[in-house]
């Protein structure tokens, strides 16, 4: 009995270290439907950065401090690469044959993997025990702190990404372009940075901690990075709508709330003269007589 | 024009045939490099029709590879007929496959392998298939790793060894042969015999594509339920798509084995299945010459590359590793021509829209004729 705990126990870390890593897959996979050979690569990366910074600041500061310390810094790290990777590999074959973008990511993969060699040399690192390994007594099976700490942050960042995916504004911008990016688009979700941050997002979820190198696991944790939703701004559909009912609508809609008001010729609000350059900004041109201006729906009078 | 034509194919001819000699000239070794490009060659046409002319992304390829190496490795050398005195009764001189034998043999067993894969994946689209068939190319490796016991049939990961060369009754490639004077080494022989496969697989992949069979697989690439609608029996096509894929690298494998003299699990491992799509989507989908090209480019590359980063690990003073400034290359070659080139190295001509130049102007419609609306620009 004492062993079937214990297995259960074992299994429950194991697994939860997959579970992030397969949470950060399948955001990307979700939204841009990309086998994205370079995810292991980035976890790579984030477990080294994470022992660059504990054997840095090893001593400057209390253990479970440091631990935090090295997480956030993989968690800044990794989500800078993959971004990064993202708009260089990635985006500019967003309109490719399918396959292309899978090239390129097998490139990013090996890419990486060579880098880390140049940077962290092809050797083994020993990762120091950062946390308390006095085992915990449950009912017979032993756990460490480590243990429960990997349990507790998949457990956190499962429980923060459904509330994101399922909740939040964001989330529903994600969901909506992964079922259709053009739609979305239409819909004012600027589908660029919401994948984009879907990539970010999964390296970010797939910190690999090398502690607990005693008992054989890998540690891992990580943070839920709580994005802003930034939408395009819809060009004034309150000034459109009053306007379609006009003498003057136009077809389609579509114009900045400036370019409303300057056919309209009203002077525009302080907060919508952006460009200065721009003199009609400033000062409405003189109008054509309002007759000439309304001219017929198939011919339109003089354009402003 | 005809005679031109002619002139420039026999002048390839006898490039192809001189290339080795002139190789043979500056070492085996950079023979040897070209055996293993032509052999790639060999595997990324065979991939380039499940890829690029069926639309079915394979991840697991290299397992058919492996079905023809291991084949040929039972069959030719003295493994089995040592595990087994049943086989050493039957054969008491060893079991010698002679090419004849081992080529057809290696492209049914594979092509069965093809089909075997193929059956259970029909439903399958995109990445999902891409995944099983990952998934298959596993199964395959992992097989033959732990498949020396309780009965020793691939010998595990240890691998078959002392395989012959091909060989025909006499004939032999594992000897080096005097023609009118010029010492043909073994590389040399097998360059020859591979060319010989690659130009056939060549004229087979062509044929296919201007096929009836190419055709409908094409129309299964660009939409497989409107390709059902026309009437084309989507199932049978697939399944013969991966059993004509499964078939070149059955053959290719045999030659793999042959010309190694050794076979071990390690050499089928995931990365190989991935280097071979790379090859088919940098070169060009679909499109034999691009396939052949990206082929050449990146099973060349390492091996030349190995003769630079000397030179350039010179130049950071030794900071660098040579092999690790060689994947460097190879990792930013990849990803260098594939933002160039988004459609590949050589892309076949764009679908639906005239060659260049050489198509004369339309003709006038007359009036009230159909126009096709949905062939306009987008």
């Amino acid at each position: 009995m004492d062993t079937f705990i214990q297995q259960i126990i074992n299994g429950l870390v194991l697994g939860s270290v997959y579970a992030l890593v397969a949470l950060g897959y399948t955001m990307v996979y979700g939204i841009i439907n990309l086998i994205n050979f370079a995810h292991g690569e980035v976890l790579m990366v984030g477990a080294l950065t994470s022992w660059t910074v504990v054997t840095e600041l090893r001593g400057t500061m209390p253990d479970w401090l440091l631990m935090i310390v090295s997480l956030l810094a993989a968690i800044v790290v990794c989500a800078a690469l993959n971004f990064t990777i993202e708009k260089v590999a990635y985006r500019p074959l967003r309109n490719a044959p399918r396959l292309a973008p899978l090239i390129t990511a097998m490139g990013m993969s090996l890419l990486l993997q060579t880098l880390a060699m140049i940077v962290w040399k092809p050797n083994y690192k020993p990762y120091p025990i950062l946390l308390p390994s006095e085992p915990f007594n449950i009912a017979g099976a032993v756990i460490n702190t480590t243990q429960i700490l990997i349990l507790v942050v998949t457990a956190l960042t499962l429980g923060g990404l459904m509330y994101l995916v399922n909740k939040t504004k964001l989330g529903r911008a994600m969901r909506a372009t992964a079922e259709n990016p053009r739609v979305a688009g239409l819909m004012g979700v600027k589908h660029h940075r919401r994948r984009a941050r879907g990539a970010g997002r999964r390296d970010v979820r797939g910190q690999l901690r090398l502690g607990a190198a005693h008992h054989g696991l890998p540690a891992r944790a990580q943070g839920v990075h709580r994005g802003r939703v930034r939408w395009h701004r819809q060009p004034a559909r309150r000034h459109a709508r009053r306007r379609d009912a006009g003498p003057h609508r136009i077809a389609g809609g579509g114009l900045h709330r400036r370019a409303h008001r300057r056919r309209a010729g009203q002077p525009l609000p302080g907060h919508l003269r952006l460009h200065r350059a721009d003199p009609r900004a400033h000062a409405a041109p003189a109008r054509p007589a309002r007759r000439a201006r309304r001219g017929s729906r198939l011919t339109p009078g003089a354009s402003p | 024009m005809m005679k031109n034509k002619l002139v420039v194919f026999l002048l390839c001819g006898l490039a192809l045939l001189v290339t080795p000699l002139i190789a043979q000239y500056f070492g085996n070794a950079w023979v040897r490099i070209i055996d293993s490009a032509l052999l790639y060659v060999l595997l990324a046409l065979g991939l380039n029709i499940v890829v690029g002319y069926a639309g079915l992304l394979d991840l697991g390829y290299i397992a058919f590879y492996a079905v023809g190496a291991y084949m040929f490795g039972l069959l030719s050398s003295p493994h089995l007929t040592e595990t087994f005195p049943a086989i050493k009764a039957m054969f008491p001189n060893g079991l010698h496959t002679p090419i004849i034998v081992a080529i057809p043999l290696a492209a049914g067993l594979a092509g069965l392998a093809g089909v075997l894969l193929g059956a259970p994946t029909l439903k399958l689209r995109g990445d999902y298939l891409a995944i099983v068939t990952l998934g298959f190319g596993e199964i395959i490796r992992v097989f033959i790793n732990n498949l020396d016991a309780p009965v020793n049939i691939t010998n595990g990961p240890k691998g078959l060894s002392q395989i012959d060369p091909m060989h025909l009754g006499p004939l032999t490639m594992g000897r080096p042969v005097d023609v009118f004077g010029f010492t043909l080494p073994p590389v040399t022989l097998y360059y020859y015999l591979f060319l010989l496969l690659v130009l056939g697989s060549v004229v087979l992949s062509y044929r296919l594509e201007r096929s009836r069979i190419g055709r409908a697989w094409m129309a299964i690439r660009e939409d497989e339920i409107a390709a059902k609608a026309m009437g084309i029996n989507t199932r049978n096509m697939k399944l013969l798509a991966f059993g004509m894929g499964a078939t070149f690298g059955g053959v290719s494998g045999t030659m793999f084995a042959a010309f190694q003299n050794f076979v071990s699990p390690e050499s089928f491992a995931l990365n190989e299945s991935v280097m071979v799509v790379a090859m088919v989507v940098l070169g060009g989908l679909g499109h034999i010459p691009g396939v052949i090209l990206g082929a050449l480019l990146l099973a060349s590359l390492p091996e030349v590359l190995r003769y630079v980063a000397g030179d350039l690990q010179a130049m950071t003073e030794g900071r660098l590793d040579a092999a690790i400034l060689r994947q460097l290359l190879i990792a930013l070659a990849m990803i260098a021509i594939m933002l160039a080139r988004p459609r590949g190295l050589w892309p076949s001509p764009e679908h639906g829209k005239a060659a260049p130049a050489a198509a004369p102007p339309p003709a006038p419609l007359p009036a009230g004729s159909i126009v096709d609306v949905t062939r306009s620009a987008p």
